[in-house]
């Protein structure tokens, strides 16, 4: 029993916390980060920046930079409505922003496809204008786009519907039209968690599989994402080099989350710390 | 059971909450730990009850060295600020919570939790309320199943931290008025934490007045009114006055604004607002200041001036009864001579206290 | 959402015109964007699955691997949940009861799984107990099997997992505070009683909202569980793995099928999820860092 507290059962939660999270988590992680490791600093650069991996790292980070910032627009707009409007249905809009969430990411993939092939229901109006979505980079950020934007909604939305009306009543009184209630009151508080949810759209649109790879093409140096890559290596038994590309995304993965950090610790800031 | 709190230091990192605190309650006894916040009284009622340990020191409970006991074995019942009941509970659930908790062997049988359930809720008239869930009661109904269900299981010392100050002031008479009773009929030993000097001065036989975690004073609620032992426990209990001047040699006292006569130190004169009197004229054989009336409260059974002395400015409040201030007649911007009744001298910051009686003049 | 008021409410801020026009396309545009974006899918799913009627949806779905694949897929989830379950207890007690150093830096490796990819998850596994991992000859000299066989799909499953319900109830404990608990201690009990009798009743919608997330989500990992299972049909196939098995196999009328399983099971999930935010008040926990994968 810690010295600070009079509750009991420290010692077991804590110990049966930290054993658990070290089995699952940390040793697994240790392994992948001294395999990637052991092939030398010169070893693991070369293989990061094979021809194949570097156009992979265009197609998923390029797709995922696009795909964040159109989960940006749309969740925006979503976070937007659902805060600030009251309408028939409002709840079953809500509870359906998290579906990407729940929806397993296979039968996200091929529903996608499904839509957008040429007799697909949405890809029979856009093939005859030679608009290609599926097995094109274009696929690729449509199925990111899915699966990141619930992050922004639920990132952006929580902030919008704790913003006090008296402050905007207080504006308004003030004499500022619509437009600068909007952007003097509601956006300077509204984006750090914009940022938040875009950074954590872009984390989960580059580290997806799932849904990407069955509407993606899947053609190497073309519309192939570093997941499949990864997964590719492993198969034909080069766990090096697996390894390798694995450790440079937990590298990304690890600068997004310290960046999501300093972007919520920013955000607190300037609240005046409300969390 | 008797508490022997003996010689208790805790500190948080830089900051001293206690300070070598040593304190001794009678068996029977209803102590008031008072003070104001950060003063280290509700540190001292934890250690007590075991819920926070102390860097030094030890506690008796009744002779018998409870340093290293848990709280669930001391053998005490608290009571908490926000009462704390189990809201999932029923009101009878949350009494009877400590008697089924107790290990098989020492537990008493359905039939007799169920009758000392209904005792204590007799006992804090709230029979009818045994089916109900705390959210549906008022907060002095909570606090009263909170006492209930502390005293469930016969606790030896009944510990209280600031029980009423979540409660309306009208509230919190009545449940002052209805613990003292209780003590009364059940003569357990109990600490009562409070921040609010009225509370303990009514409440409890002996009061310990705690500041920035030292123990200043202990005694009867008469005894440290009438005889603080320095100017902050002065300060603290009821409304002070408060002048600045320099001891005489023949002790006369004068305020700095304006003194001729030699002094020898310096010293902090203390005057509470109905110990000054007040005259439309020059009092005779005193020596008296010049006041002029700024504001008059009359609500409330006194009458509350303030007043500006003339030459320094300064303001200064009296009381007075309704019937003097009516043969007074003083609306503002009047002007009265004011003289101390009584004056309490403080040499620095404590030590010396000398009363004067008359005879001084501001 | 408990107190909230619409802005919409407001009469300071009563819309003119132009203003209600504005909301209302901004409404339109919104429904527009979750009919295309999401609604369609969903349908896609079933219109395909049904689409050479009823009788071969059934047979599809009850034909052998995909019942198997049914089991496998309940199984794992019957055991990740609840190990994800107790750990979350243990975790979010430790940490809103107790004080300690290194706190934050805990919170912080409950976090991992969620910014982690799937596939990178996967492959930490097979670094671990695969063939040439870590552990991988002592398994293999004693018969064991970790990697392309089911403990090595549980495990996959208990990582993605596993921070749901520690993350719901560590708010959630932490804004109720301890109070309750401190009282029941020195009323005499101890630390079962403390937690059967106070904790748990206080806690339980919370809990069974982190539990309904994992257990979702452990139905519908694909990713990881793809890297470490083999493929092995009938024995190391969960469902959303054998749909896309079929996919591949252009058996895609029995692909959708299977999907559309997993399509209901999702939807049934939302439907609680809200019922739970609805009747409880609760929030949906820390959005900032929402499941990710």
């Amino acid at each position: 029993m810690t010295r600070s507290s009079p509750l009991p059962g420290f010692r077991l939660s804590f110990t049966f916390t930290m054993i658990y999270l070290t089995a699952i988590v940390l040793i697994p992680l240790a392994a992948i980060l001294l395999h990637a490791s052991r092939q030398g600093f010169m070893g693991f650069l070369h293989t990061v920046t094979a021809p194949r991996v570097l156009a992979s790292y265009r197609v998923t980070l390029g797709s995922a930079g696009v795909a964040a910032l159109l989960s940006a627009v749309f969740g925006m707009l979503l976070a937007w409505v659902l805060a600030r409007y009251d309408f028939p249905g409002k709840r079953v809009v809500d509870a359906l922003v998290d579906l990407p969430f729940a929806l397993p990411t296979a039968v996200a993939g091929i529903s996608l496809t499904a839509l957008y092939t040429e007799q697909g229901w949405i890809g029979r109006y856009l093939e005859p204008h030679g608009i290609h979505v599926a097995f094109t980079p274009v696929g690729i950020v449509l199925a990111m786009s899915f699966v990141g934007f619930p992050f922004v909604v639920r990132s952006v939305q929580p902030v919008l519907e704790d913003l006090d009306p008296a402050m905007e009543e207080a504006a308004a009184s003030l004499g500022a039209n619509v437009w600068q209630r909007f952007t003097r009151v509601i956006a300077p508080v509204a984006f750090p968690a914009l940022l938040t949810g875009t950074a954590l759209a872009f984390a989960r649109a580059a580290g997806e599989y799932g849904s990407v790879i069955f509407i993606a093409g899947n053609m190497p140096m073309k519309t192939e994402i570093t997941t499949l890559l990864i997964v590719t290596k492993l198969e034909e038994y080069d766990y090096s080099g697996a390894a390798a590309i694995a450790g440079a995304m937990l590298a990304l993965s690890f600068s997004i989350m310290l960046l999501v950090n300093l972007l919520q610790w920013w955000g607190q800031r300037r609240e005046g710390n409300r969390t | 059971m008797s508490i022997q709190i003996e010689h208790i230091s805790k500190r948080y990192g830089s900051f001293t909450a206690l300070a070598d605190v040593s304190l001794t309650i009678g068996s029977g006894e209803l102590v008031a730990l008072l003070g104001p916040s950060g003063s280290g009284k509700t540190t001292l009622l934890r250690i007590i009850a075991g819920l926070e340990s102390s860097d030094e020191g030890s506690i008796l409970l009744h002779g018998e060295e409870s340093t290293r006991h848990s709280a669930s074995r001391r053998g005490i019942g608290f009571v908490f600020q926000h009462y704390a009941l189990f809201r999932h509970m029923t009101i009878f659930e949350n009494v009877a919570f400590g008697l089924r908790v107790q290990s098989r062997l020492l537990r008493p049988s359905r039939s007799i939790i169920r009758e000392r359930v209904r005792e204590l809720l007799h006992l804090v008239q709230l029979d009818s309320f045994a089916e109900m869930y705390p959210e549906q009661l008022s907060g002095g109904q909570r606090q009263r199943v909170a006492l209930a269900r502390a005293l469930a299981v016969k606790p030896k010392v009944l510990l209280l931290d600031e029980p009423f100050s979540a409660l309306d002031a009208k509230v919190r008479k009545e449940l002052r008025d209805w613990l003292r009773r209780i003590h009364d009929d059940l003569h357990v030993t109990t600490v009562l934490v409070t921040h609010d000097q009225e509370e303990a001065l009514e409440v409890a036989d002996r009061v310990a007045i705690l500041n920035l975690g030292k123990l200043e004073q202990t005694g009867t609620p008469e005894s440290i009114y009438n005889n603080p032992a320095s100017p902050f426990v002065y300060n603290f209990l009821g409304n002070v006055n408060l002048f600045h001047g320099r001891l005489l040699a023949e002790l006369s006292f004068e305020e700095r604004a304006g003194s001729t006569e030699r002094s020898i130190d310096s010293a902090i004169g203390f005057v509470r607002p109905h110990e000054l009197e007040l005259s439309r004229n020059l009092p005779a054989d005193r020596r008296a200041v010049v006041a002029s009336v700024l504001r008059v409260h009359a609500a409330g059974p006194q009458i509350r001036l303030e007043l500006s002395i003339a030459g320094s400015g300064r303001s200064v409040a009296a009381e007075l009864s309704r019937k003097q201030f009516e043969q007074l007649a003083l609306v503002p911007g009047d002007k009265v001579f004011v003289w101390p009744q009584y004056i309490r001298l403080f040499d620095d910051d404590r030590a010396m206290s000398l009363l004067l009686d008359q005879g001084a003049g501001i | 959402m408990t107190g909230h008021r619409p802005v919409s409410s407001s009469s300071l801020l009563h819309p003119s015109r132009a203003q209600q026009v504005g909301r209302v396309t901004l409404i339109l545009l919104s429904l527009l964007f979750l009919l295309g974006f999401l609604i369609l899918p969903v349908a896609v799913v079933f219109t395909q699955a049904l689409s050479q009627g009823w009788k071969l949806y059934r047979d599809s779905i009850c034909q052998a691997y995909v019942l198997s694949a049914l089991r496998l897929t309940g199984l794992v989830a019957s055991i990740a949940v609840p190990l994800n379950l107790v750990f979350g207890l243990a975790a979010s007690w430790a940490i809103t009861r107790f004080e300690f150093h290194g706190k934050s830096l805990l919170i912080t490796f409950i976090d991992i799984p969620l910014s982690v990819s799937p596939v990178v998850a996967g492959m930490m596994y097979v670094e671990v107990f695969g063939l040439h991992g870590w552990l991988g000859p002592w398994l293999s000299e004693h018969n064991l099997h970790v990697i392309f066989a089911v403990p090595g799909i549980v495990l996959a499953t208990v990582f993605v997992t596993f921070p749901f319900v520690a993350r719901e109830l560590i708010p959630f404990m932490q804004a109720q505070g301890s109070d309750e608990e401190v009282a029941a201690v020195v009323l005499g009990a101890n630390g079962w009683n403390v937690f059967w009798r106070v904790t748990l009743p206080n806690i339980k919608w919370a809990l069974l909202y982190g539990t309904i997330l994992a257990a979702s989500r452990s139905i519908g990992e694909f990713g990881a569980v793809s890297v470490v299972s083999g493929h092995i049909r009938g024995k190391t196939t969960t469902l959303p793995l054998q749909v896309e098995m079929l996919y591949n196999e252009y058996n895609f009328t029995a692909a959708f099928a299977a999907a559309s399983l997993l399509t209901l099971a999702a939807v049934v999930t939302l439907g609680i999820k809200k019922a739970l935010e609805v009747t409880t008040g609760l929030r949906r926990g820390n959005e900032k860092e929402e499941a990710k994968s």
